[in-house]
C-alpha cells in the first residue's frame, strides 16, 4: 500500500481514502453532466421527436433526419459555413501568422499596446461591431460605397446581393479572429528555442529558410491546436452573419448555427433544431479527428 | 491588536450577520407583491415589445384607479424583443408568467400549433360578446383559433400610400389612384432616378399589402394553406407581375432585410430619391415621423391604389399587436377590465389614437372628430383619419395558421430571386407552397 491512508478492502468496499479523489472530481463532473452531457443527451433524444415546448413531445422516428436530407436552406447553410470554415482556415491562420511574427519582433516598439490592439476586437461589444460594420457596408451612406463612387466606380450593395453578401462576413470574421489567433501564435514562437535560430545562422541560414526549417517544424503543435480550435469556432459561426445581414438576403449568409437558431428559438421547432444540431456535432467531431490524425502523421 | 477573545468570536459574529441579511434577503424576495398588496392593490405584469404600449395602458391604469377608490392597480410594464418566445420559454421553464401580453399577429400562430393557446391564454370571445360587430371584422381574425377569440387588437393597421407631393408636382404628375397609373407614373419618375416606393422581401410587405388587397388569402379560416389554390394563385402572380412591371421600371426602390427598419428609406426620402412609400397606419407614429423629423409639413397621405376589379379590397392590412390575458394570472378580470377599458371602449379607442397614434378599429371611433377632424402638421394640415377611416370598414382580414412562420419563411426567402429576375410569378408561388408542404409536421 502507498500511503497509511488507503484501505483497500478484499470485499471490494470503499473507505475514506479511496472516495476522496472522486469527491475532488465529483463537482465539476456533476456540472459537466447537468450543462453539458446531459443536455447533449436530450438534444440527440428530441432529435428523433417533433416538440413545440408546450405539449409533450412526439417521437416521428427518423423523420426530422429524412426533411433535413431535402431542405435546401439547411444545405445552403452548409455551403456558407464551409465557406466561413474555409476563410478562417486559409486566411485567417496565415494572417495571424504573420501578425504574431511581427509582433514577436525583437525590433518592434510597444508591443504590449500592439497586443492589446489585435486583442480589441474580441472585447468590443457586439452591437458597436455591428453599428460600425453597417456603416461601412450600407448601400446608401456606407464609407466604401461612398470611396467607390468618388473613384467613378457604382456603389455595390454590399449586404443585399445574395453574390455579395457573404464578403463583408468573412471580412468581419477575418477582422474579428486574426488578432486572437496571432496571440496563441505568438505563445508559439515565444517557446522557440533561440539556439535553434543561432545555430541555423552560423550554418548560413537567411530568414526565410529559418522561417520553413525552424519556425513551422517547431510550430506545428500549436499550429494543430489553433487549427482545431478555428475550424470548431467557425463551424459554430453565429455572430458575424447575424449582426450584418441575420442570415438573408434569402439564406446567402445564414450559417447552420443561425439555421438551428431560426427553427429552434424563432419556430419552436426544437425537434428539428436538435436535428440539425446532432448533425453539427457529428460532424465537428469527424473533422477534428480527420485534422487531428492528420497533423499526428505528419509530425510522426 | 485585536483581543484573543474578541477575535475568536469575529468570524462567528460576521457569521451570524451574514445569515440573519441572507434570510431577509430570501424573506423578501419569497414575500412577493402579492403579500405586501393590501385589499384592493393588484400587481399586473405586462408584457410587450413597444414601448407605447406601455406608455398608454400606464395612462389608462391611472385613470382606472382614480375612478375606482377601492381599487388600485399597479402595472408593472416590461419591454422585450419577442414576448411570446419569452413567454414560451417561461412557459417551459416553470417560470413566472404575465398577466397580460401583447401577442404580435405573426407570433399568435406559435400558440395556435397542437391547439396550445386555449391553455396559456384566455378565451375572451363571451366577454367581447355581442360587441364583436362593433369592430372592424378583420382585425379579430389574428387572433382567432377554433372559432374562439383570443386578443384584442390595438390598432387598424391599415395601409395607405405615404408621399411627398413636391416631387410629384415638379414632375408634372398626379398622385396615383389605381395600379395601372401607378406603373405608369411609377415610369415617368423612375426615368428621373426616383423611385415611387419600395419593393421588400418581408411576407407582409409589398407583396403582402397588395395581395391582400387584391382579395387573396394565404390560409382559409380553418387554417389549411390556399395560396397556391385557385384565386389565390391567380391573384398572387398577378401581384407579382405588376411588382415585376414596377422593377423593370426602375420604379421601386428595393430594400432587404433589417435595412428595411433603418435609416436607408428615410435617408433615400430626404434625398428625393424616394416619392412615397405604401405602409399601415402605424407607419406614421412609428417610422415615418421619427424617420424625417425635418420634413415636417413636406408629406401627405392619399389611398393606397385600386385593383381594376370590384371584388378587390380599397385597401390592405399589415401588422398588429393583440393584448390578451393569461391562463397563469390570477387577475383575469381586472386585467379583462384594463383591456376593455383601454381598447374597447369609445374613449379608450380615441385616446389610444392621441396618446400613442395607433388607428382605432372600433366602427363608432372612425367616424368620430376627433379621428377625422385632426389636422395635422407633419402632413400640411391634412386630416389623415379621413383617408384612412374612408378605407377602413374594407380593411381585408387575414387568416392565421400554425404553418404561417415556415410560410413567412419560405415567402422571404423567395422573393428575394423574384426581384432579382432569377424565377417567375409561378415559380414563387410553387416554391412557397413545396417548402410550406414539406415543414408540416416538423
Amino acid at each position: 500500500m502507498a500511503t497509511s491512508d488507503v484501505t483497500v478492502h478484499r470485499d471490494g468496499r470503499l473507505t475514506r481514502a479511496t472516495l476522496t479523489p472522486y469527491t475532488f472530481i465529483a463537482p465539476a463532473y456533476g456540472l459537466f453532466f447537468a450543462f453539458m452531457l446531459g443536455p447533449a443527451l436530450f438534444a440527440i433524444a428530441i432529435s428523433f421527436f417533433r416538440w413545440g415546448g408546450l405539449r409533450p413531445p412526439e417521437f416521428i422516428g427518423i423523420a426530422n433526419y429524412q426533411r433535413i436530407i431535402a431542405d435546401d436552406v439547411f444545405w445552403i447553410s452548409v455551403r456558407n459555413t464551409i465557406t466561413y470554415s474555409a476563410s478562417s482556415l486559409f486566411v485567417v491562420m496565415p494572417l495571424a501568422l504573420l501578425l504574431a511574427i511581427a509582433l514577436n519582433s525583437p525590433t518592434l516598439r510597444m508591443k504590449t499596446f500592439w497586443r492589446a490592439v489585435y486583442f480589441a476586437p474580441i472585447v468590443t461589444s457586439t452591437v458597436a461591431i455591428s453599428q460600425t460594420f453597417l456603416m461601412l457596408f450600407s448601400r446608401e451612406f456606407g464609407l466604401i460605397n461612398i470611396t467607390l463612387m468618388r473613384m467613378g466606380v457604382e456603389p455595390l450593395d454590399w449586404l443585399g446581393s445574395r453574390a455579395l453578401a457573404r464578403i463583408p462576413v468573412i471580412i468581419v470574421i477575418i477582422w474579428r479572429w486574426t488578432g486572437l489567433t496571432s496571440i496563441y501564435f505568438l505563445a508559439g514562437l515565444q517557446g522557440i528555442p533561440a539556439d535553434l535560430y543561432d545555430a541555423a545562422q552560423v550554418d548560413g541560414a537567411n530568414r526565410l529558410l529559418q522561417f520553413w526549417h525552424i519556425t513551422l517544424p517547431q510550430l506545428r503543435p500549436m499550429t494543430l491546436f489553433v487549427s482545431v480550435i478555428v475550424l470548431i469556432g467557425s463551424l459554430q459561426v453565429f455572430d458575424e452573419p447575424q449582426i450584418l445581414t441575420g442570415g438573408g438576403p434569402a439564406n446567402a449568409t445564414r450559417s447552420v448555427v443561425q439555421y438551428l437558431y431560426l427553427r429552434g428559438i424563432e419556430q419552436f421547432r426544437f425537434g428539428y433544431a436538435a436535428t440539425i444540431g446532432f448533425i453539427l456535432f457529428v460532424s465537428i467531431f469527424l473533422l477534428s479527428m480527420v485534422q487531428m490524425g492528420v497533423f499526428q502523421k505528419k509530425t510522426s | 491588536m485585536v483581543p484573543r477573545k474578541l477575535s475568536s468570536r469575529l468570524p462567528r459574529f460576521i457569521l451570524l450577520l451574514l445569515v440573519t441579511g441572507l434570510v431577509a434577503i430570501v424573506v423578501a424576495a419569497c414575500g412577493g407583491a402579492a403579500d405586501e398588496q393590501t385589499e384592493g392593490e393588484v400587481t399586473i405584469e405586462m408584457w410587450t415589445h413597444d414601448a407605447l404600449y406601455i406608455q398608454y395602458f400606464e395612462k389608462r391604469v391611472a385613470g382606472l384607479n382614480e375612478q375606482n377608490d377601492d381599487l388600485n392597480i399597479t402595472l408593472v410594464a416590461e419591454e422585450m424583443p419577442d414576448p411570446i418566445t419569452s413567454f414560451v420559454s417561461a412557459y417551459i421553464a416553470r417560470e413566472n408568467l404575465p398577466d397580460m401580453i401583447g401577442v404580435e399577429q405573426g407570433e399568435f400562430p406559435i400558440l395556435m400549433e397542437d391547439d396550445v393557446v386555449a391553455d396559456v391564454l384566455v378565451d375572451l370571445t363571451d366577454r367581447i360578446g355581442d360587441r364583436y360587430s362593433d369592430f372592424v371584422e378583420g382585425r379579430w381574425a389574428l387572433y382567432t383559433h377554433d372559432d374562439r377569440i383570443y386578443g384584442v387588437e390595438s390598432a387598424l393597421s391599415a395601409v395607405a400610400y405615404y408621399y411627398q407631393p413636391a416631387i410629384f408636382e415638379e414632375h408634372g404628375l398626379d398622385i396615383p389612384t389605381t395600379w395601372d397609373e401607378y406603373v405608369a407614373v411609377g415610369r415617368e419618375l423612375g426615368a428621373e432616378g426616383i423611385s415611387i416606393g419600395v419593393a421588400d422581401n418581408m411576407a407582409s410587405g409589398l407583396f403582402g399589402m397588395m395581395f391582400l388587397q387584391r382579395g387573396g388569402q394565404y390560409f382559409d379560416e380553418d387554417a389549411n394553406l390556399v395560396f397556391g389554390e385557385g384565386r389565390n394563385r391567380e391573384y398572387a402572380v398577378e401581384v407579382l407581375n405588376t411588382i415585376r412591371e414596377l422593377l423593370d421600371e426602375g420604379a421601386l426602390f428595393v430594400v432587404y432585410g433589417d435595412e428595411f427598419w433603418g435609416s436607408t428609406i428615410p435617408t433615400a426620402f430626404s434625398e428625393g430619391r424616394l416619392a412615397g412609400i405604401i405602409m399601415p397606419d402605424w407607419y406614421n407614429t412609428s417610422l415615418l415621423q421619427p424617420g424625417v423629423e425635418d420634413m415636417a409639413g413636406e408629406w401627405r397621405v392619399g389611398p393606397m391604389p385600386l385593383w381594376d376589379d370590384p371584388d378587390a379590397h380599397t385597401t390592405s392590412v399589415w401588422g398588429g399587436t393583440g393584448f390578451a390575458i393569461t391562463q397563469a394570472s390570477e387577475h383575469q378580470e381586472i386585467v379583462w377590465e384594463i383591456i376593455d377599458d383601454g381598447y374597447m371602449s369609445l374613449d379608450g379607442q380615441l385616446d389610444r389614437y392621441a396618446t400613442i397614434g395607433f388607428f382605432p378599429t372600433k366602427y363608432e371611433a372612425l367616424a368620430h372628430p376627433d379621428i377625422v377632424d385632426v389636422e395635422h402638421a407633419f402632413y400640411g394640415g391634412q386630416n389623415i383619419g379621413q383617408v384612412i377611416s374612408d378605407v377602413a370598414l374594407d380593411t381585408p382580414p387575414l387568416w392565421q395558421s400554425p404553418a404561417r412562420a415556415s410560410f413567412n419563411s419560405a415567402l422571404g426567402d423567395t422573393l428575394v430571386p423574384f426581384i432579382d429576375g432569377d424565377i417567375s410569378a409561378e415559380e414563387l408561388v410553387d416554391e412557397v407552397v413545396r417548402i410550406t408542404e414539406q415543414d408540416a409536421g416538423l
